[in-house]
């Protein structure tokens, strides 16, 4: 088997990837951080829990996470090209211009992740587009790739 | 070194930041563990003595409940217990273990009824040393039912048949399959009538009321907050601070911290709680537990 010419990624790959590194952060590597809070999340009403939501350590709580959100992406994808989920699923980040990804290219079309909302209209831009790339790796010049093998 | 091993690295390197800020910044931000404080603990739901729940009921274990209140009697920091209430009752069982611990608890209880505190929960309730109820939340219906979906019919006429083959002429009492005997109703009367004479002579004590009066009310009708005050049921009309507020009194307690007792989300239910909106969590928990939904019994005695 040879490996071919990468091609963009295909949707499910990308989001099945995406699922399991958010799994593999939230229950490892933020789980010390969110345990203490989880009282406060399940609440007995809708309104004790949106209460929760503005006191200040639930502030501080909600910034350390987008942080870390941003590190593990960002760094992982600009040091190694994936992330672990995106190991699994067999594809990988890099540069449209035939160069090695910036932190700050990396940084930038990982922006949407801190937030689900934006997230979600970053990857209806991409379905719309038809395209594979969502708008903010389009901003960083950058796209996921998966190597094809073939005899 | 290997994509993964670096991988590894930098995934442990997270965590342990990740686990220092938390140790170092967030420790006391959640349940409070030092000084006076008030325990809460809710009692949500059917009550049953292990609990379980599918993807469209739940209900609340009473053995966990007793858990939670044998944990707050014990802790020296807890100085009072309010009971938050918002059941429709449920097992016989379920809800006596909870009852037989509470009469244990040598702390101020203060119960607060939210929608609904009847049968079974408003059993737990009466041990309390006041009942908070706002002024229509649902209290009382005390009585006990012991009702069951009968389709011998149903069968017959499909030309299904019931093949009874028994040891004992009671084994099958109460199948589905078959009409009751008259016999059959009065024995089971006897027994749920002796489970009522049980609950109302509680209740009774739990509110320092005669038997008597107790019976009177005790036809099964559920009362609004606001007449249950006057029948005896309730004893203030309010609300879950009111009823923490009043139970720091009785502990002779001004500033102490509140300590909500809840439960602990399952894997289901810590994924979408920590990643997608509050509504999407209890859609998670619901999924996540018809995996291990109990069997529920065909005949069910419920207070």
């Amino acid at each position: 088997m040879v490996k071919g010419q990468p091609v963009l990624a295909t949707f499910w790959r990308r989001f099945f990837a995406y699922i399991f590194d958010s799994a593999f952060l939230s229950f490892l590597i933020l789980a010390p951080l969110v345990h203490p809070f989880e009282d406060g999340f399940s609440g007995s009403s809708l309104s004790e829990s949106f209460s929760a939501l503005f006191d200040s350590h639930y502030i501080l709580l909600t910034l350390i996470i987008a942080f870390f959100v941003l590190l593990y992406w960002s760094v992982l994808e600009c040091w190694l090209g994936q992330t672990l989920g995106k190991m699994i699923f067999g594809i990988s980040v890099e540069g449209t211009k035939k160069k090695p990804l910036s932190y700050l290219q990396t940084l930038i079309r990982n922006i949407p992740k801190i937030s689900f909302v934006l997230l979600f209209f970053d990857t209806l831009y991409m379905l719309l587009k038809k395209n594979n790339r969502r708008f903010f790796e389009v901003l960083s010049d950058s796209q996921v790739v998966a190597e094809v093998e073939h005899e | 070194m290997s994509k993964l091993f670096r991988l590894f690295l930098f995934c442990m390197l997270l965590w342990g930041v990740s686990y220092l800020i938390g140790l170092f910044f967030f420790t006391d931000a959640g349940v409070s563990s030092s000084g006076d404080q008030i325990a809460v603990i809710p009692v949500q739901g059917m009550i049953t003595l292990d609990g379980g729940s599918s993807l469209l009921s739940s209900s609340t274990s009473g053995r966990a409940i007793v858990e939670k209140i044998k944990q707050a009697n014990e802790d020296e920091s807890v100085k009072g217990i309010v009971l938050e209430i918002n059941s429709p009752g449920g097992t016989v069982m379920g809800s006596k273990v909870v009852v037989d611990e509470l009469k244990k608890v040598d702390k101020p209880v203060v119960a607060v009824i939210t929608e609904s505190g009847t049968s079974g929960a408003y059993w737990v309730a009466s041990q309390a040393d006041y009942i908070v109820a706002d002024q229509l939340s649902i209290v009382g219906s005390i009585g006990v039912l012991g009702s069951y979906l009968e389709y011998g019919g149903l069968l017959e006429d499909y030309n299904v048949s019931y093949q009874r083959l028994v040891t004992g002429k009671y084994k099958d009492i109460s199948t589905p399959y078959r009409e009751m005997t008259p016999e059959e109703e009065a024995l089971i009367m006897e027994r749920l009538q002796g489970i009522h004479e049980y609950f109302v002579a509680d209740v009774a004590a739990g509110r320092h009321m005669d038997v008597e009066e107790v019976s009177s009310l005790a036809d099964g009708l559920f009362y609004l907050g606001q007449d249950s005050v006057a029948l005896g049921l309730v004893d203030y009309i309010g609300d879950k601070d009111y009823a923490i507020d009043l139970t720091k009194e009785l502990a002779g307690v001004s500033d102490g911290s509140v300590s909500e007792y809840k439960d602990e989300p399952g894997f289901f239910g810590t994924f979408f709680q920590q990643y997608l909106s509050y509504s999407s969590y209890y859609i998670g928990v619901g999924i996540g537990k018809v995996l291990f939904t109990t069997e529920t019994p065909e005949f069910q005695i419920s207070v």
